[in-house]
């Protein structure tokens, strides 16, 4: 089994010498390829903190995080943009797609900053469209689609370059339960049929109950890391 | 990507996208017009203030300009001017010689400026021969024959056909001493002009003032002043060599002229600076908004990896897509206006009065030439496209984090 | 707290709540407004000049001829009063200085040239105050008084004549009978003019020595006046008239045509730049606060939803256009008011003066702070920067708070 992520006493502090905040404090945790993990906890656990460490959209005050191979907390930021393109997809709460362009078009956005050739990018953007339930949608902008709709273009915008791990920050929070569920059962279709490893930040309990491995989180540590067994 | 990226950005503030592409338009067709009426006031006031007596170009002995004393003669004028008319820049030219006299009439006397023309050149010379009002101009060969301002003549209570004594200096301190006969008067508008001066044919002023065979200038004409300025060295070449004559150009022959261009210029670029400056402040804070509005989607981007140098490039293209439709309408706008008052000219009324001072009709004409079209807009496009990359620096320093927090 | 005085410090903060963009706008109106005033302080010290060359260069605030004087100013068109009647009419509390001159084209002729030029009798001592030639001369003396056969000249005139104090001149000008009458005189003074063309064609004589040379007895050509207050030049003009019923009695601005057309032109200039600037600003302006009020769509919505009427928002948005715009004026007045004062002691300009002086403008321009146009064009660019904001303020106020609040960024 690879490893993907490997936290080592990641810590992050927040705020200067007397009103420090402890985001997330000496967090040791290794997530493996194919794993599907919820990351849980009350708000201000640390939780997106951590996501963005090891999405390298913020740097530990202290420790070890390697993603891939490749120590994050020591990249430079132009290296990192490179990390993020290849090797990890985001999907957000909300704020998720580029409004000017279509949902095809920000499927596509990705690889075109990859520098994939045109013919192939369309033909791979237009199939995960499909994979993800949004055939015939493709010209519509963000604006023109529901909540849920714009959920599944930002997956199948995350998978569409085949990362090594997808992060998630609660991508449910703005759904309604029918929505949400379809975008978990989707998530957990690409989990299991393609072996995509995901993170996700939740306080949902519908994703909790989902995954297979349960990260809790409180004060920014690891309170319980529990894996069901198959 | 970048292009189509940076277009549909453009359109998701219509408003302030056309209110920015208006102040552009607005401010470059102003600067394309104002200079183009600005530079053909400047060529009607050159061409009309050297009309009536300079020319285009004068050959003159060494220093007469500045102390114009009879003394100071060109030899056998006629030889010299088949040298220069082999320039093939030089239309026309003609010999002139200039004194001073008194002109009585049996009751009234005046000084007047005499001109001694040559009466088959002086008509593509000058405009003089265009401006009698009352008779004619001399015909080939004439002799005691004398043309007056119409105000010098009124003054003096003669008519076309009366005669005239003239009383003046010759070489030497000779007398000067003739008796002719008016055959024409002319009107340029100038009263000082009018009242000052009067011309009598060349033959006839070198044997009164005792300047045989001899002018004081020779006076070319060509397509412009300007043409024929860039002409300079070429005819100061047919000369010989060892010869005291100078080749004076329009800055030389009018050097209020080129004083009075200046001097509008500079006021003029003071304004040009202040209007661009105004504009770019204007400008400035819109395109920082339109940075600032976004910065969460811009975090976003970066999350997925896009480098903060193409996001800058994005919004770098935003501003010369905006600049470029904003100059490209001023630049179509103020074409076309400064080429209608082209053709039909522009007349004031209530400065006809002024310009006549300098020689000119109450019309301007402005021109159309490739430094009047661009030299604005490239300094309006310069000087936004600068301020454009102030909110580009704040791009670089965005962290994704941060960025993607802020609303 | 009444509703209306609530919203002066919402207004005032909300400006500041995005200082950066705040103080841009303040940059451009300031500029713009600085612009205004001070092209408007240097036009007018510009036309201020030209009357000055106009008035100082002999014509004074008014002149009085014989009628037909100005058609053809010649030795027949002359004038003479008992001094008495003269003295009487001139001595009004307006008038400052005047003179009598006698005033007739001639030549001068020196051992080796010969010019044309206006020759000017007058009593030097009584040209204080009225033209240049009151000044001192640049070198030597004024003719003695009385009939001496004494001459100033122009120095470039001499120049060109190539003669000098001490030398001699002859003088020849058509006297009352129709003849050539001639006269050597010395050279005693040379006198420098802003205007070339007055240096090169003036010469003066005593008054005596002009009236016995054109044997006019005691007649003059011309009488010249300044007023203490020049604006009151058409007043005392017509009273002249009345006085001189049979002379033609005129104002500067009847002589020099021109200056007044520069007047004129200058008025129109300054209202044009104003114009441009002002709507140039406008744009800039009219964007940043439509973004401000875009941008607080959901603030707008939730304070009418909190029972804040729209004409209160309306009014709000205002006041924020008004403290915006009128900083930015404050800031620009300021500015103009410190570099029209840093040019107190004249703008010279210098090696570009020939042809300020084909505008009619000597060489130095003494731009001067006019309080009326300060405010005029402060208080235009305000009023009007308040009224271009109405569109986003109305777009504010229009808004329904429940699709307000609900749209989400």
């Amino acid at each position: 089994m690879t490893t993907i992520v490997h936290c080592n006493a990641a810590t992050k502090t927040y705020g200067q010498d007397e009103v420090e905040v402890h985001a997330v404090q000496a967090v040791t945790v290794e997530v493996t390829k194919g794993e599907f993990v919820s990351l849980s906890g009350p708000s201000g656990s640390g939780k997106t903190t951590l996501l963005n460490l090891i999405g390298g959209l913020d740097r530990p005050t202290s420790g070890e995080i390697t993603v891939d191979g490749s120590r994050v907390d020591q990249m430079k930021k132009a290296d990192l943009a490179e990390l993020r393109l290849h090797k990890i997809g985001f999907v957000f709460q909300a704020y998720n797609l580029i409004p000017v362009l279509s949902a095809l078009e920000n499927i596509e956005f990705i690889m075109q900053l990859q520098g994939i050739s045109p013919d192939i990018r369309r033909k791979q953007a237009l199939s995960i469209l499909n994979e993800v339930g949004l055939e015939g949608l493709g010209d519509r902008r963000p604006a023109e689609l529901s909540g849920g709709q714009q959920q599944r273009v930002a997956v199948a915008r995350a998978i569409v370059s085949e990362p090594a791990i997808i992060l998630a920050d609660e991508p449910t929070a703005n759904l309604d339960s029918a929505t949400a569920e379809e975008l978990l059962n989707l998530m957990e279709s690409l989990n299991r049929n393609k072996q995509i490893t995901f993170i996700v930040a939740t306080h949902d309990q519908r994703v909790i109950d989902l995954t297979r491995r349960r990260i809790r989180m409180v004060d920014g540590r690891i309170d319980t890391d529990v894996t069901e067994a198959d | 990507m970048i292009f189509a990226l940076a277009r549909r950005n453009l359109w998701r503030q219509p408003r302030r996208t056309i209110l920015s592409t208006l102040a552009i338009a607005l401010t470059t067709t102003l600067m394309v017009f104002m200079l183009s009426f600005q530079f053909g006031g400047y060529l009607g006031m050159i061409e009309s203030s050297m009309a009536l007596f300079d020319g285009h170009l004068q050959i003159q002995v060494k220093g007469y300009k500045k102390d114009p004393s009879i003394r100071k003669t060109i030899d056998n004028p006629n030889n010299l001017l088949s040298k220069i008319i082999q320039n093939p820049k030089v239309k026309h030219a003609g010999g002139r010689a200039n004194g001073f006299g008194l002109l009585s009439s049996p009751t009234r006397s005046f000084g007047a400026m005499i001109i001694g023309v040559q009466p088959e050149h002086e008509p593509g010379l000058s405009t003089v021969p265009k401006k009698i009002v009352e008779g004619r101009f001399f015909s080939q060969g004439a002799d005691n024959e004398i043309i007056l301002g119409q105000r010098l003549a009124q003054n003096l209570g003669l008519k076309v056909g009366d005669a005239v004594t003239l009383l003046g200096t010759g070489l030497n301190g000779s007398m000067a001493v003739d008796s002719l006969q008016i055959i024409g008067l002319f009107k340029s508008g100038i009263p000082e002009i009018d009242r000052r001066f009067a011309e009598m044919p060349l033959t006839r002023f070198q044997e009164t003032f005792s300047i045989p065979d001899q002018a004081h200038s020779i006076v070319l004409s060509g397509a412009s002043a300007i043409a024929l300025q860039e002409e300079k060295e070429n005819i100061l070449a047919l000369l010989d060599s060892d010869s005291n004559l100078v080749v004076l150009d329009w800055t030389e022959l009018q050097p209020p002229i080129l004083q009075a261009i200046l001097l509008d210029m500079s006021s003029a670029l003071l304004i040009y600076v202040v209007l661009i400056i105004v504009v770019t402040f204007s400008l400035l804070n819109s395109l920082l908004m339109s940075v600032l509005e976004r910065t969460r989607e811009f975090g976003m981007l970066m999350a997925l990896g896009m480098k903060p140098a193409i996001l800058g490039k994005v919004v770098w293209v935003e501003t010369l897509m905006l600049i470029l439709f904003g100059v490209l309408t001023g630049l179509l706008f103020g074409y076309a206006i400064s080429e209608y008052y082209h053709q039909t000219g522009i007349y004031f009324e209530a400065m006809e009065e002024m310009m006549a001072e300098f020689g000119m009709s109450g019309s301007i004409y402005p021109i159309i030439h490739p430094f009047t079209l661009f030299a604005g807009p490239l300094f309006i496009s310069l000087s936004i496209a600068l301020a454009g990359l102030y909110p580009i620096l704040r791009i670089r320093r965005l962290e994704p984090v941060m960025a993607m927090r802020k609303i | 707290m009444t509703q209306k005085t609530l919203i002066i410090p919402i207004a005032w903060r909300s400006l500041w709540r995005n200082s950066r963009r705040t103080l841009i706008t303040f940059a451009a109106i300031a500029v713009g407004v600085w612009s205004m005033i001070t092209l408007a302080a240097f036009m007018d010290a510009w036309v201020g000049s030209v009357v000055h060359e106009a008035t100082n260069n002999l014509t004074g605030h008014g002149q009085i001829h014989q009628q037909g004087y100005l058609d053809d100013p010649s030795v027949e068109y002359r004038f003479s009063l008992p001094p008495a009647s003269l003295d009487e009419a001139m001595e009004s509390p307006q008038i400052k200085a005047w003179n009598r001159r006698v005033r007739v084209p001639g030549i001068v002729r020196s051992e080796r040239e010969s010019a044309p030029i206006t020759l000017i009798g007058l009593d030097p001592a009584r040209e204080v105050d009225l033209s240049f030639y009151g000044n001192e001369l640049s070198s030597g003396r004024q003719p003695k008084e009385g009939h001496t056969a004494e001459i100033v000249l122009g120095r470039r005139l001499a120049e060109r004549l190539h003669t000098r104090i001490g030398k001699r001149v002859v003088i020849l000008s058509q006297n009352s009978s129709g003849e050539i009458a001639e006269s050597g005189l010395r050279v005693v003074g040379l006198f420098d003019a802003s205007l070339e063309e007055i240096e090169l064609g003036f010469v003066f004589i005593t008054l005596q020595k002009a009236q016995s040379l054109l044997d006019i007895k005691d007649a003059v050509h011309e009488v010249a006046f300044t007023l203490y207050n020049p604006e009151e030049v058409q007043s005392e003009v017509d009273r002249l008239k009345q006085v001189f019923s049979d002379l033609d009695v005129s104002t500067w601005s009847d002589l020099q045509p021109l200056a007044q057309t520069m007047q004129e032109m200058s008025a129109a200039m300054i209202g044009v730049w104003t114009v441009i600037m002002f709507i140039i600003i406008a744009f800039g302006m009219v964007n940043t606060l439509l973004m401000a009020v875009y941008e607080r769509t959901r603030e707008f919505g939730l304070l009418q939803a909190l029972g804040m009427k729209p004409r209160l928002i309306l009014s709000q948005v205002l006041l924020e256009a008004a403290f915006m715009v009128g900083i930015g004026v404050v800031v620009g007045m300021v500015i103009s008011i410190l570099s029209i004062y840093a040019f107190t002691n004249g703008l010279d300009l210098g090696p570009l003066a020939a042809g300020a002086d084909l505008f009619g403008s000597g060489r130095v321009l003494y731009p001067k702070l006019d309080l009326i146009i300060i405010f005029a064009i402060s208080s235009f660019v305000w009023i009007m920067g308040i009224l271009s904001c109405l569109w986003p303020a109305w777009r504010a106020a229009r808004r329904v708070p429940v699709t307000t609040i609900n749209q989400s960024y």
